[in-house]
């Protein structure tokens, strides 16, 4: 098994695991963006609300004043729109703090390698595995499903009609592949069809 | 790669959703039937009183009217959010560089050399583009730690050997070290793109009996612990349903 980042210093093996988390992990820009931009549209809202307050102008759509007196007094207590406007504010809250709190994985893995950093995608990841099956399992393309998780890889592969499918082969076959790619940490598991495919 | 600060993120947008969850609770807990509403509403005008007789103080003291310190008071607050909210948005992304590596003469004589991160690119992308199996290879270098980091992203055909094209690379830095007498931090990225799901099957050797698979799902959401993505070699080419998650 190759030790990983064994062949550089130790400087450039904490970059290297700096860079592999921060890869494999989404950086939530995009949603900053979104949530900033928006934030400030309503900022200059109120802030164009308090200013045609202060000239004694009709609000847009609600006077700054009259928001506070509905919470204060109660006064609007039935009206649908507050209401329904606090359900939205509680609703984004939570799937914003949700979406903070949360691990942002990318489909993606480290692989072990000495020299340099490496980052696979799953779905190149689970080709690999399906390739090394399909090659273990004597079946023709198409009969095998490959699925990567973050610590397994599940296969399920539809063997042709009267050939019997050696699972242990299939496992090993793609523990090998997954070794030689430098992921071995991935628990591999085969599900094999009842129903074989007739003509293949 | 960027120079992105990823705690900052984190931190406005749980600010940003602690604000809304306090500011929807609260105003549902002052309008909806519920055993402490008035006790609520209690707490909540004496804190508007409070805060009422605080900006009426500020108004007396400045000689202005109470609307007016209260308008100025949000005014500054909304012109506070904006400008970091901007400061922000315009500070995201970041940290590119031309220049892998740079040393200057210790010696009294002067000069230096400096790496710029293409040509060690050009090295490392000649070296993989010779693989059958490697489709295209991209670059990019990015200033991380005051150090120049090379980033190559490859994209490989379906079911290719990915160890032996990780083997390949490596080779390529150590020759790369060797010739440069430094070891430049360089991140292999192996990604699958519309080219290599294009490009179709055209190895010979490790994939001769057939087709290998590909698929799978769009890159760009989020992955939780237990996601997973699912490779169907008939997705690609429908000949049966194509099942949960595949796209092509």
């Amino acid at each position: 098994m190759t030790e990983q980042f064994s062949g550089v210093a130790p400087a450039t093996q904490r970059l290297y695991r700096r860079q592999l988390r921060r890869i494999t992990h989404r950086s939530r820009s995009v949603l900053v963006g979104f949530v900033l931009v928006l934030l400030t549209l309503v900022v200059l809202w109120l802030g164009v609300e308090t200013v045609l307050w202060l000239l004694g102008a009709p609000a847009l759509l609600v006077a700054p004043g009259a928001l506070v007196a509905a919470v204060v007094d109660g006064t609007s207590s039935a009206d649908p729109v507050v209401t329904g406007g606090a359900v939205a504010a509680v609703v984004v809250g939570v799937v914003l703090v949700a979406l903070s709190l949360g691990g942002a994985r990318r489909a993606r893995h480290g692989l072990s390698a000495e020299r340099i950093a490496v980052v696979v995608d799953d779905r190149v990841l689970a080709s690999a595995a399906a390739r090394a099956a399909r090659v273990a399992s004597g079946v023709d393309s198409g009969q095998v499903t490959a699925t990567v998780g973050r610590r397994s890889v599940q296969l399920r592969i539809r063997p042709s009609s009267g050939f019997r499918i050696d699972e242990g082969a299939v496992v090993s076959a793609v523990e090998d592949e997954l070794t030689a790619t430098g992921t071995e940490r991935l628990r591999v598991s085969v599900h094999v069809d009842q129903n074989g495919k007739v003509g293949a | 790669m960027t120079k992105t600060n990823r705690f900052l993120n984190r931190l406005l947008i749980g600010l940003v959703g602690l604000l809304l969850l306090a500011g929807g609770l609260l105003v549902l807990a002052t309008t909806i039937p519920w055993p402490w509403r008035d006790q609520t509403r209690e707490l909540v005008g004496r804190s508007a009183a409070w805060a009422s007789g605080q900006v009426q103080q500020l108004a007396d003291s400045a000689g202005l009217t109470p609307e007016s310190v209260f308008a100025a008071i949000c005014l500054v607050l909304g012109g506070i959010v904006v400008i970091v909210a901007v400061v922000v948005l315009f500070t995201r992304g970041g940290g590119r560089t031309k220049v892998l590596s740079e040393r200057r003469s210790t010696s009294q004589l002067a000069g230096g050399v400096v790496l710029e991160a293409g040509t060690a690119a050009q090295v490392l992308r000649a070296a993989l583009l010779e693989r059958p199996d490697v489709v295209h290879v991209g670059s990019g270098s990015y200033r991380v730690r005051r150090r120049g980091v090379l980033v190559l992203r490859v994209q490989l055909r379906s079911g290719a050997a990915i160890g032996e094209v990780v083997a390949t690379a490596e080779d390529s830095a150590r020759g790369l070290d060797v010739f440069l007498g430094e070891q430049p931090p360089i991140v292999l990225e192996i990604v699958e793109g519309t080219r290599a799901r294009l490009s179709g099957d055209t190895r010979t050797a490790a994939v001769s009996t057939g087709q290998p698979v590909q698929a799978g799902r769009p890159s760009g959401g989020h992955a939780p612990a237990d996601a997973a993505t699912t490779v169907d070699g008939d997705a690609v080419r429908g000949a049966e349903p194509v099942g949960s998650g595949a796209t092509a």
